[in-house]
């Protein structure tokens, strides 16, 4: 965190933009390089730092209210697709389009710096990247531990092989036991988890009861497996709290000895 | 089949029946006794089959008073109604695939094997007994309709143009057929449209005669030029059974 | 009883066939038990009581609209259920039970709506239905329209139906089943009389009115549990009866006991193929039951041409 006082000290010289922020991780990392302060608009779940929820929402990462973003002119728009309906709008209005969607954790890295070149922060944007390739390369393996994860319990979802949660499992030598599906979040069966014969099952802690839920994993695995919590928010966004993720998520496996 | 119904007769006092905002006809008062035939004539949308749905009670009565034996007819349950009357009217609707003999096992309530033999027997309908009422024609349809009101053996038969659909023979023997059924006791009302065929059969006409009125009496007295050809705007000659219309250049 | 037969036969396979084979009648290990008796054996029963419930709940419909090709969705009553099910989805995103709760209310909502349109006739009330359905399918639309993006996947994963978590226990919808079946075989020799026409039925003696509520509840009430259980499973209310017909004439007694066990057979063949063709990931079982059932049907309908 001294990093980011020091990031906003060094205010740069350059022409101020007008920043539409329409994704979480875009709010997170914007914040993080100091650009926090030319943001005029977010969306719905932008919501770290704190001072995020005092900017004006124009609708969600997949759609947006194009009336109430140009009121607030802006010069540039961070989304995560090119497809997002209205954006060639913008465009056409002169706005400065810019996609952000990186689906490993490397491509992150490139990505922040992308962000920084885009807004005028690069210098600290490159700053930001180094002391987190840093805290990457700490912890990077090689290992292949067999992991569950699960992305919702009823129906029974986890994560398929292009997926950005994925890569960050394999990083930290964890082997996703459904990573041959091709799907964004198959429907899985109870008897096929019992047949990956998972070492571990990571559940979120998102909207579910994480001790019932271990609880239903030990029965089912037996006694011996490890489930382990992680904050959602951390591993799922592509943005500079993952490595706090990974990082607590090494931790815990560490603390495990399996 | 059953040799002696149970004998019933049909008492009507001021009789009238509306459809919408039309009145249909007003004020029939008639007896009518077991082991007739009566023939209810009138020009289209008379009222003749509303005639027949409202002694079922299917359709309300503007007013007017019908008793069967006395019993007045808004004290008689549908069951009770059920096993009085038998009513031939349209031909039912077949997309579900029932076949003759279902349809005629619905009419007797599952029972009564033999009589449905002998109905099927007697309309012609054996080869058909197991074919679906959807492959059937009309006319064959029709004297299923006709085979149902044998099965349901009940003293009274309502018959809504029970000829419609079919061949000559065929009508003949459904003349035929009431004339007997009346002879065993059975009060037969049948709606008919061929005055020929109507002349055949009938004890008693009841005439309605399309602009609220209506008028009953004896077939010899009913079956007159005098008194049909107004009323259907054709040419007539003789009277009784022998009435005939006249078709040709004026 | 060659039905019990089929059951069993069924039955049997579909316990045995999952991720990997298992003999129902000797499991290897503690492990294959527990997967026989907890995963597989209440996801079977489940669907067979929910397949025999939604083919009850066509037989019916089909013969209070007067049409074959009715079914129990075309009056609207899983579009209602969708949408109380996703609006307790919206309200409560972490509970199961709201989301059923809602299910249920959404059901008999949709039927009330109906019920109001009930003394308009076969034809006139099955057009109702069908503008009904438009209208929950619109309001569906706005919700899902509201939800964020992991909802609206479960939404869609509730409304393609899942057998293998039923909110409601299995043994209330066996029971449910049996209730069914037993109140249609009471009520058959009427609904039998009601296949040829209202008036037709009147003059033999029922009593229409009434038998058209009741018959409206019964199949209502059936829809409303089949999908609280089990989300929106389409096709098998349209589809088996139609079958039942084909195979076993239109008599009630044998379409309805046929439909409710043969129902149950065709949602447990579906849920076997649903959980295991793209191992080990799961198909929604609403997918299947389109799969199997229509190319059946007009297999059928080729064969004995009615």
């Amino acid at each position: 965190m001294i990093s980011l006082v020091c990031f906003l000290w060094l205010s740069p010289a350059h022409a101020q933009e007008r920043i539409l922020a329409l994704a979480p991780h875009v709010c997170e990392t914007l914040y993080a390089i100091g650009a926090g302060k030319d943001i005029v608009g977010t969306v719905s779940y932008c919501d770290f730092p704190e001072e995020v929820a005092l900017l004006p929402q124009v609708g969600a990462y997949n759609r947006i209210n194009i009336e109430a973003a140009i009121a607030l002119k802006p010069t540039v728009a961070i989304v995560m697709s090119n497809q997002l309906p209205g954006i060639q709008k913008l465009k056409a209005l002169g706005v400065k389009v810019v996609e952000s969607n990186p689906v490993r954790v490397e491509a992150v890295f490139a990505d922040i710096v992308h962000m920084g070149q885009v807004t005028g922060y690069e210098t600290n944007a490159r700053f930001l990247v180094q002391s987190l390739q840093l805290r990457l390369d700490k912890i990077l393996s090689i290992e292949q531990r067999p992991v569950f994860y699960e992305i919702w319990p009823d129906p029974l979802l986890t994560a398929g092989q292009n997926t950005f949660i994925h890569d960050v499992l394999k990083k930290v030598g964890l082997r996703n036991v459904f990573g041959s599906l091709n799907q964004e979040a198959p429907r899985v069966n109870l008897e096929s988890v019992l047949a990956a014969k998972p070492q571990l099952v990571i559940v979120p802690s998102e909207k579910r009861d994480v001790t019932q839920r271990t609880k239903f994993w030990k029965t089912w695995l037996g006694e011996e497996i490890k489930v382990i919590t992680v904050n959602p928010d951390l591993v799922h966004r592509p943005g500079p709290r993952l490595l706090d993720g990974m990082e607590d998520l090494v931790a815990q496996i560490r603390g495990l000895n399996i | 089949m059953v040799a002696h119904p149970e004998a019933l007769m049909i008492q009507i006092r001021g009789l009238s029946v509306r459809r919408g905002e039309k009145t249909l006809f007003e004020q029939l008062n008639v007896d009518i006794q077991p082991g007739k035939v009566v023939t209810v004539l009138g020009p289209n949308g008379a009222g003749k089959s509303s005639f027949l749905l409202s002694l079922l009670n299917l359709i309300t009565r503007e007013s007017g008073d019908v008793r069967f034996d006395d019993q007045p007819l808004p004290e008689l349950s549908r069951q009770k109604l059920a096993k009085i009357m038998a009513w031939q009217g349209d031909l039912p609707p077949a997309e579900f695939g029932l076949t003759v003999v279902q349809r005629l096992l619905l009419a007797s309530d599952g029972g009564a094997q033999e009589e449905i033999n002998d109905a099927l027997a007697f309309m012609d309908l054996e080869k058909l007994r197991n074919r679906a009422l959807a492959e059937l024609s009309s006319g064959e349809r029709q004297r299923v309709e006709i085979a149902a009101l044998m099965v349901q053996d009940n003293p009274i038969w309502l018959m809504d143009e029970p000829t419609a659909h079919l061949d000559m023979r065929h009508q003949a023997d459904c003349l035929k057929l009431m004339k007997k059924e009346a002879q065993k006791g059975r009060l037969i009302i049948t709606v008919l449209h061929n005055l020929q065929q109507a002349a055949a059969v009938a004890d008693m006409v009841i005439l309605l005669d399309g602009k609220a009125g209506v008028e009953v009496g004896a077939a010899d007295d009913m079956l007159q030029a005098a008194k049909l050809e107004p009323v259907f705007g054709v040419l007539l000659s003789g009277k009784g059974r022998d009435l005939k219309q006249v078709y040709g250049e004026e | 009883m060659s039905l019990l037969g089929l059951v069993v036969t069924v039955a049997f396979i579909a316990l045995g066939l999952g991720e990997h084979w298992i003999n129902p009648l000797r499991p290897a290990s503690e492990i294959e038990s527990m997967i026989l008796w907890e995963i597989r054996l209440p996801r079977l029963l489940t669907a067979f009581a929910v397949g025999g419930l939604l083919a009850l709940a066509g037989a019916w419909f089909q013969v209070l609209l007067g049409n074959p090709l009715a079914e129990p969705y075309v009056l609207g009553v899983a579009g209602s259920a969708a949408v109380g099910a996703v609006s307790g989805m919206m309200l409560f995103p972490e509970s199961v039970v709201v989301t059923s709760i809602g299910a249920f209310i959404g059901a008999w909502v949709g039927i009330a709506a109906v019920l109001s349109f009930s003394h308009l006739g076969p034809s006139r009330l099955l057009l109702a239905g069908v503008v009904l359905a438009a209208l929950w399918g619109a309001v569906l639309m706005l919700l899902m329209a509201l939800l964020p993006e992991r909802g609206v996947m479960l939404a869609y994963a509730w409304m393609m139906g899942d057998l293998s978590n039923s909110s409601l226990p299995i043994w209330l919808l066996l029971l449910v089943w049996l209730f069914a079946l037993a109140c249609g075989l009471l009520l058959s020799l009427s609904l039998d009389k009601l296949l040829l026409g209202e008036r037709h039925a009147e003059a033999l003696g029922v009593d229409v009115a009434s038998l058209r509520t009741k018959l409206l509840l019964l199949a209502s009430a059936v829809t409303a549990v089949a999908v609280t259980a089990a989300g929106t499973i389409g096709f098998v209310g349209l589809v088996v009866p139609h079958l039942m017909r084909l195979l076993f004439g239109s008599l009630h007694k044998a379409v309805l006991i046929s439909s409710a066990v043969g129902g149950g057979v065709l949602l447990m063949i579906a849920d076997t193929a649903a959980r295991t063709v793209i191992s080990p990931a799961e198909l929604p079982v609403g997918v299947l039951t389109a799969v199997i059932g229509v190319p059946v049907f007009l297999w059928l309908l080729i064969r004995k041409p009615s």
